[in-house]
């Protein structure tokens, strides 16, 4: 179990790390174009589609398992907190396997939509092509390693009680530096 | 089972799926999957959810939210703003109760620039409160007004709040970003205005602080403390100025951020790394609420449960001062158990064909509703605010002082926000101007 939380912690970081470079590009390549615009008369040809299509949705998709694994997705906990620690714990596991199920349904229909758009050469038609397949494959890779964190931990927080599921929990990022 | 009804079930069961701590998007995204399917069939369940998320991110308006929280991030993780509660306090510490005063000026300039009150009353809690309490300050005053005045950014710009709601409600951002300022102003004044009253009434609150600064000292303050007026005004005046849109000023504000780091030789390595992976995050965090509030716009949409609510609103009598009242009473009970970006995307698809049908302008309507987001934050018994005041304290000073601290800066809210539905004119005298 151990070996198989650290190889999904390193792909989510992996995907993050990808994530991370998207958004660092994304604010270049819109500086260049308010640059571009302002000085030299125009914008980039196809720059903001390359930035919608591509950069966005890898930012937003591909750090899908990394938020789950720091358990940082947006949840309230007023309810929960009032249960007794038995029924808090069944509903740890139940909300947990609720989004592993929700995830594993995304993650199959985007996947058949990205082989899809992959075997029709998918492209977009603006003042210029732009090959638009390989950006939806940013989706099934995001809400894979969300399915996978989320069993990960329901199985936790069904095994180990002392799981804690809020940010500030140890587990969130047992290796701090 | 009626389309209305099913809208109303699936809505209803996506609540307490929330409760039950299951993800908000994930509750939302789930719901209104099963709801379409009832209302039309499998196929076209599946059809919206395996297209609503590549179209609805793909979109080049919504770039501005990871920009902005990356400018934010790379300002807090820069310490660009750890200087700022020190010149304010300089400038400021002759008042009574000046200190808290300098907070609030600290806490709104600081909010405005980072787009998250989380952060702000984080960071502010180290810095301010245990400064306030050397000097005998009541310790309700002295953590109540960071928690309060760490809100203040959602109404001043540039805020994330309103760029999502500007994309649902479909309106202008910048116009949003105008009309926020002065109600965000009069906020940050009447908090100033209150703890001053309150001081000078009753001076054993916040006892006179016996400090003199020497001019060198005030000089070496307004040098400390520049970068973040310069960006929060650089990307403020090129908005207005239209050198570029509020989706860019985002990325334009990010890159300023790293270029003031630099010049003030905060930039590194770690810094840059910390402020990306907050930021994503965030975007990551954010955008899945985002989803599941598309999903469930597309339901109710579908089930007509929004014109439902319209008919039955204006069966009453319908002006649109009950429309508005009703949202506050909504707001206000919502944001006792909800966080902000959580309430505004989760109502959204339901009040705004209602406000569209009673015919509110949806700019001043944006900006009554950020408020009572504000106000949201530092209620009980969630008060998102507060809590992050008290784990930033530690022992310091135990929860309920906090809350009872807050009362007083949610009362003066509460005629801010009175002021506002008042008078339109506060929130939409900036936009005209623009415009012309």
């Amino acid at each position: 179990m151990k070996l198989i939380e650290q190889g999904l912690r390193l792909g989510c970081g992996a995907l993050a790390a990808l994530a991370g470079i998207a958004l660092l590009l994304m604010m270049v390549q819109t500086v260049l174009d308010v640059v571009m615009r302002n000085f030299f008369g125009g914008p980039i040809e196809g720059n903001l589609e390359i930035m919608s299509i591509y950069h966005m949705v890898a930012l937003v998709f591909l750090p899908l398992g990394f938020v789950e694994m720091r358990h940082e997705h947006i949840s309230v906990e007023l309810v929960v907190r009032l249960f007794p620690s038995w029924l808090r714990r069944a509903t740890e596991v139940l909300a947990y396997l609720v989004a592993a199920v929700f995830f594993a349904l995304l993650t199959r229909q985007t996947w058949l939509d990205a082989v899809k758009a992959f075997e029709i050469g998918e492209i977009l038609m603006t003042s210029m092509l732009i090959i638009v397949w390989p950006a939806k494959f940013s989706l099934p890779l995001g809400f894979g390693s969300v399915t996978l964190a989320c069993l990960l931990h329901a199985w936790k927080a069904g095994t180990d009680p002392d799981f804690d599921p809020t940010p500030t929990s140890p587990d969130a990022s047992p290796d701090p530096s | 089972m009626d389309n209305v009804t099913i809208g109303a079930v699936a809505t209803l069961i996506g609540l307490f799926l929330v409760a039950l701590r299951v993800q908000i998007g994930v509750a939302l995204g789930i719901v209104s999957f099963f709801g379409i399917a009832a209302i039309l069939n499998m196929r076209a369940a599946w059809g919206i959810v395996t297209a609503v998320p590549f179209n609805f991110v793909g979109d080049w308006n919504l770039t501005a939210v990871p920009m902005f929280l990356l400018m934010g991030y790379v300002a807090f993780s820069a310490d660009l703003t750890s200087s700022l509660f020190r010149a304010m306090r300089i400038l400021l510490s002759r008042l009574p109760g000046g200190l808290a005063v300098a907070s609030v000026g600290a806490c709104a300039m600081l909010a405005a620039a980072s787009g998250s009150s989380v952060a702000t009353s984080a960071a502010m809690a180290r810095i301010a409160t245990p400064e306030m309490l050397r000097f005998k300050y009541d310790p309700g005053l002295a953590s109540g007004v960071i928690a309060s005045s760490g809100t203040l950014g959602s109404l001043i710009p540039p805020s994330i709040l309103m760029v999502l709601y500007g994309y649902f409600a479909e309106v202008s951002i910048a116009q949003l970003f105008m009309a926020g300022f002065l109600p965000g102003l009069l906020s940050a004044v009447l908090f100033a205005g209150m703890i001053i009253t309150r001081a000078t009434l009753n001076p054993s609150l916040a006892p006179p602080v016996e400090e003199s600064f020497s001019r060198e000292e005030k000089m070496e303050a307004l040098r400390e403390v520049w970068p973040m007026p310069a960006l929060i005004l650089g990307v403020l005046s090129g908005i207005f100025l239209g050198w570029f849109t509020p989706t860019e000023a985002g990325a334009v504000g990010a890159l300023l951020a790293m270029v003031l780091a630099t010049v003030r030789r905060r930039m590194s390595w770690a810094v840059l790394r910390d402020a990306v992976t907050r930021t994503i995050t965030g975007t990551a965090g954010i955008f899945m609420v985002v989803i599941g509030t598309v999903l469930l716009g597309r339901l109710m949409a579908l089930s007509g449960l929004p014109n439902a609510l319209a008919d039955f609103m204006l069966s009453w009598g319908g002006d649109q001062l009950t429309a508005i009242l009703m949202v506050v009473v909504l707001y206000l009970i919502l944001g006792m158990f909800l966080d902000s970006i959580g309430i505004l995307l989760l109502t959204l698809p339901i009040i705004l064909p209602v406000t569209q049908t009673v015919g509110i302008d949806l700019i001043w309507f944006g900006i009554i509703l950020i408020k009572l987001l504000e106000i949201g934050l530092v209620t009980p018994p969630v008060g998102l605010n507060v809590y992050v005041m008290k784990g930033a304290l530690g022992t310091l000073v135990p929860l309920p002082t906090i809350f009872r601290g807050v009362g007083w800066f949610i009362a003066t809210d509460v005629v801010t926000l009175a002021i506002i539905i008042a008078f339109p004119i506060l929130s939409l005298w900036l936009p005209s101007m623009m415009l012309q």
